[in-house]
């Protein structure tokens, strides 16, 4: 059973016109995850002169610097695996390495949610809070 | 449809598991799209109610901050345009962002449903906006940043 639906199994063989579409995709997903990097250099450079002329949230600002760099590099990497896998995969004509650079897509994707998800529930949190508040003011 | 000029023992096919992820990325693809057209519509109507109500904002302002008369005629003047158009620019970028997005999530809906092949070209297409649209946005964050950077420094 198991046998005959593998054998029977739709698959989708691209042609050079879906090649070309995702050869776009690869260019710009390469040239956003590059400027990404550049722009994480460059807070990293921001935060040094920050230290140097003694800033003074400088624990703060190191605090956001680790936050907003995972994420950053998370994405960045995954966005960069997907365009040289994706890359990989169309030039040698190899499957294995074109699903792993859909897997890439699909946890750079994952990421940015949960973290949409984070912002949302933040959102929800504080506007619930302000009700609260509101109601606490208007009750005295 | 396999071109002439390709080798037929070697091609990129896509089956069930390279279909399922295509799937998943566009799942997740959708809702941030959903999120980012829900928050272009809040900007909007945000937008509306404190354009409508300047007049009052203005007078609260001067009231609370004691604003000076020249900062109150820029608010009024200039600054009004100048808030339009940074929000105009706003609403564009998450509106486009969201629209590329959900198209994406809904081309790779289709195209593990259907497993037609204009579907899942058109799910690429989409995410080829979206990326070039990310890059633009990554270009003027990085020269902003250098920018404040030269300023500051």
């Amino acid at each position: 059973m198991l046998l005959q639906f593998n054998f029977m199994e739709t698959t989708t063989t691209l042609n050079s016109s879906l090649k070309n579409q995702i050869t776009t995709t690869i260019v710009w997903a390469r040239y956003a995850a590059i400027i990404s990097l550049v722009n994480l250099g460059l807070s990293l450079l921001q935060l040094i002169v920050g230290f140097i002329k003694g800033n003074p949230f400088i624990l703060v600002t190191v605090l956001f610097f680790i936050i907003s760099t995972s994420i950053g590099l998370v994405l960045s990497i995954n966005l960069l695996r997907y365009s040289s896998f994706a890359k990989a995969g169309i030039q040698s004509e190899n499957s294995t390495a074109f699903y792993q650079s859909l897997y890439h897509l699909k946890i750079y994707f994952l990421v940015m949610g949960v973290l949409f998800l984070i912002a949302i529930s933040l959102l929800i949190l504080i506007f619930i809070f302000w009700i609260i508040s509101i109601i606490i003011t208007a009750a005295n | 449809m396999i071109d002439s000029n390709e080798s037929i023992l070697q091609l990129v096919n896509i089956d069930s598991s390279g279909r399922n992820l295509l799937e998943s990325s566009g799942k997740w693809a959708k809702f941030i799209g959903i999120t980012y057209l829900t928050m272009a519509g809040l900007l909007l109507v945000i937008t509306v109610l404190l354009f409508a109500n300047l007049d009052l904002i203005a007078n609260a302002f001067m009231n609370v901050n004691g604003m000076s008369q020249a900062s109150l005629d820029f608010m009024m003047g200039a600054g009004k345009w100048l808030f339009v158009l940074v929000t105009l620019l706003s609403f564009c970028v998450m509106f486009l962002n969201g629209y590329f997005l959900v198209k994406f999530g809904i081309s790779s809906k289709n195209y593990s449903h259907t497993y037609n092949e204009s579907a899942l070209s058109n799910s690429f297409i989409f995410l080829s906006r979206y990326l070039i649209l990310t890059t633009v946005l990554s270009v003027v964050s990085t020269v902003s940043s250098v920018l404040a950077f030269l300023y500051f420094i």
